[in-house]
């Protein structure tokens, strides 16, 4: 096992890693900003390397200086967390040019999973459902409207390198389409340098479901059932649980044994996500990407399975053998996760970094367990340089009903001063008859009237 | 071929000057005590992923290097881990002094727009877009001048004059630069009137 672990991040999931890695006996090293330097979180590692200023781009996300930090402070091995670096395959492959176990999948498979046809081709070959769409990259814009006529209207053109919507084109009609097509493949030229792209058909109102996935280097591949992450804005998540009240016991077991045998098939090792679309009508989950990383959510699959999913990465890097069998993760009760994050929902979700005045998260008020992940603390300034997250609350429960329940009391209970956060919204949800029922999806918020202002 | 270079950075303290590694990696080649250290010179060299940079001293920095050197050979350091601390000789003492303030003197009657939020401002609305703005433009209230961005979350800074301001207004000059990250208050635009 390794003795010292650089961390190459921040913030919630630096602290996380760090805890993973101490009950291994494992020293955990992490890479800081120059603004985060003198924060709680980052004292309590047992040492810091100061990449540079609060930027990210000027710490967090430079490739040499974090290999060669983790080189000097005599790390054997690097978590990158998620977010900065975590999907970087070149960063990966420099890890291990110099030595470095990256806690992560290869290289290669990183690179793969990050261009959409190729990770989309790999799912197929794997036996997972794809969304209905065109057989790979579109020669023209005539095969485009083939394949629309084929699938049927609306269609989605999406870009192989694409990401945050660049390149995406929602095409109603034969027009919309033609129009559209040139229009997405200059911009994903100009955003990627790559101009193609590929068609699939557009699921309106799907519930978005992710299977947590485990492997070894000795290729076993366990699954940590599904999450059900519907709550969303703009794709960002804001509430999760698993288990998925759209799933029945057949149809989880059904969806994580595939998932499991897909990830086998790559020859995944460390943790991932597979994340699918489940169609309204049909009830169909399609393939929509894999995540070669941690993920913000992972806490709530760790509450109902029991596996300390970080600590799993790290064992695994180092070699050894994932201990349990499939047989062995059972479900237990049920988890859900709210995000606490220093937005005002009410101003359109604008960021409100500033002074934290009051913080403060009663633990005991029942009936389940609640686990809090957070950084930060009381009298603490929320810096403007990085994402929002503040805290994410997960409520354990004997069943749904006390996990709500739980959360509630939490929600309730929860005082955030000195600066906005998100907790109106998820008290408005959680009143929800949608979300009570479990009837939700990504289509909208239930329970909240979107107030976007420009 | 010459060694790639990187400029040792500054911090005054008191009668001191420090200067501080300006990035990760091993610090070797370090220069004796008691030597005078002055612009451009080479002092020491910064090994990252086994590549030697050549560290110079900045521009308007000079002085004695005081104190022990430091004992270690390739010394890790990180971003900002002073490597030498100059006592500045005499006659520098005043000179250093004001450049203290890095901002642009604005004199007090000009017409300045403050950033609403503490974030990083943008000129454009994406690196291959043209500027909002440019000197010389006129500019009419509720106009877009440029982008914040906090917390990854971008917001348009729309032009809104002081009462008193004339109703024709110029951009005179850029205060904050392209990507500069700002603070609540501070000027980002300067403008003028007829």
């Amino acid at each position: 096992m390794f003795r010292r672990l650089f961390i190459a991040n921040r913030g919630e999931v630096a602290v996380r890693v760090a805890r993973a890695a101490r009950s291994l006996g494992i020293s955990p090293v992490c890479a800081v900003s120059q603004s985060d330097r003198e924060t709680p979180w980052a004292s309590a590692m047992d040492e810091v390397v100061c990449l540079g200023p609060g930027n990210p781009e000027l710490s967090y996300l430079r490739v040499e200086a974090t290999v060669q930090a983790a080189l000097q402070t005599g790390c054997a091995a690097l978590h990158p967390g998620w977010g900065f670096l975590a999907e970087n395959a070149r960063f990966a492959a420099l890890c291990q040019q110099h030595g470095l176990t990256f806690i992560g999948p290869s290289p290669s498979l990183i690179d793969s999973m990050g261009l959409k046809w190729p990770s989309k081709q790999a799912a197929r070959r794997a036996g997972l459902t794809l969304i209905p769409g065109s057989e790979g990259l579109l020669r023209d814009v005539d095969e485009a409207v083939e394949v629309a006529a084929r699938i049927g209207y609306p269609v989605m053109i999406k870009a192989d390198a694409g990401g945050g919507g660049r390149g995406m084109r929602h095409c109603s009609n034969e027009k919309e389409l033609r129009a559209g097509y040139a229009q997405a493949s200059a911009e994903a030229m100009g955003a990627f340098g790559n101009g193609d792209l590929f068609l699939e058909k557009c699921l309106q109102n799907g519930r978005h479901i992710e299977v947590q996935i485990l492997g070894d280097r000795w290729g076993k591949v366990l699954h940590l059932y599904e999450r059900e992450c519907s709550i969303q804005r703009k794709h960002q998540k804001l509430i999760e649980e698993s288990p998925s009240p759209a799933l029945d016991h057949e149809q989880r077991e059904e969806l994580g044994t595939a998932a499991a045998q897909a990830a086998a098939a790559l020859g995944y090792v460390g943790a991932g996500t597979i994340e699918f679309l489940m169609d309204a009508e049909s009830g169909d989950l399609h393939f929509m990407e894999m995540n070669t990383r941690l993920q913000v959510e992972h806490g709530i699959s760790e509450c109902i399975t029991g596996v300390d999913i970080v600590r799993e990465q790290i064992r695994v890097a180092a070699g050894e053998k994932l201990e349990q069998t499939q047989e062995e993760i059972t479900v237990s009760g049920h988890a859900i996760e709210c995000r606490i994050n220093a937005e005002d929902p009410t101003q359109n979700f604008q960021p409100t970094p500033g002074d934290l005045t009051r913080f403060q998260i009663p633990r005991d008020l029942g009936p389940g367990s609640l686990r809090v992940d957070t950084h930060v603390q009381e009298g603490d300034t929320i810096p403007p340089h990085y994402d929002s997250l503040m805290a994410k609350l997960i409520a354990h429960g004997k069943d749904r009903a006390e996990a709500l329940e739980t959360m509630r009391r939490a929600l309730d209970g929860l005082v955030v001063e000195g600066v906005t956060s998100t907790t109106p919204l998820h008290q408005a949800v959680l009143a929800s008859g949608e979300f009570q029922s479990g009837a939700y999806n990504t289509g909208s918020i239930p329970g909240w009237t979107p107030q976007e202002v420009s | 071929m010459s060694r790639p270079t990187l400029e040792l950075l500054v911090q005054r303290h008191g009668n001191e000057l420090w200067l501080n590694a300006p990035d990760v990696g091993l610090f070797t080649d370090a220069q004796p005590p008691d030597g005078l250290l002055s612009p451009g010179d080479a002092a020491g060299v910064l090994m990252i992923l086994g590549r030697a940079h050549d560290l110079l001293v900045p521009a308007q920095v000079q002085g004695r290097i005081q104190g022990p050197r430091s004992e270690l050979v390739q010394q890790p350091v990180d971003y900002g881990t002073r490597v030498y601390c100059l006592s500045l000789l005499e006659d520098e003492l005043s000179g250093t002094e004001s450049n203290d303030s890095p901002n642009m003197a604005v004199n007090e009657k000009a017409l300045v727009l403050k950033s609403p939020q503490t974030g990083r401002f943008y000129h454009r609305a994406s690196p291959t877009d043209e500027p909002f703005i440019s000197p010389g433009d006129n500019i009419d209230p509720g106009q877009a001048i440029g982008m914040i961005e906090v917390m990854k979350t971008f917001t348009t800074v729309a032009f809104s004059p002081d009462a008193e301001w004339p109703n024709r207004l110029r951009l005179k000059a850029w205060l904050a630069q392209d990507g500069a990250e700002v603070t609540q208050g501070e000027a980002l635009i300067e403008l003028e009137g007829d």
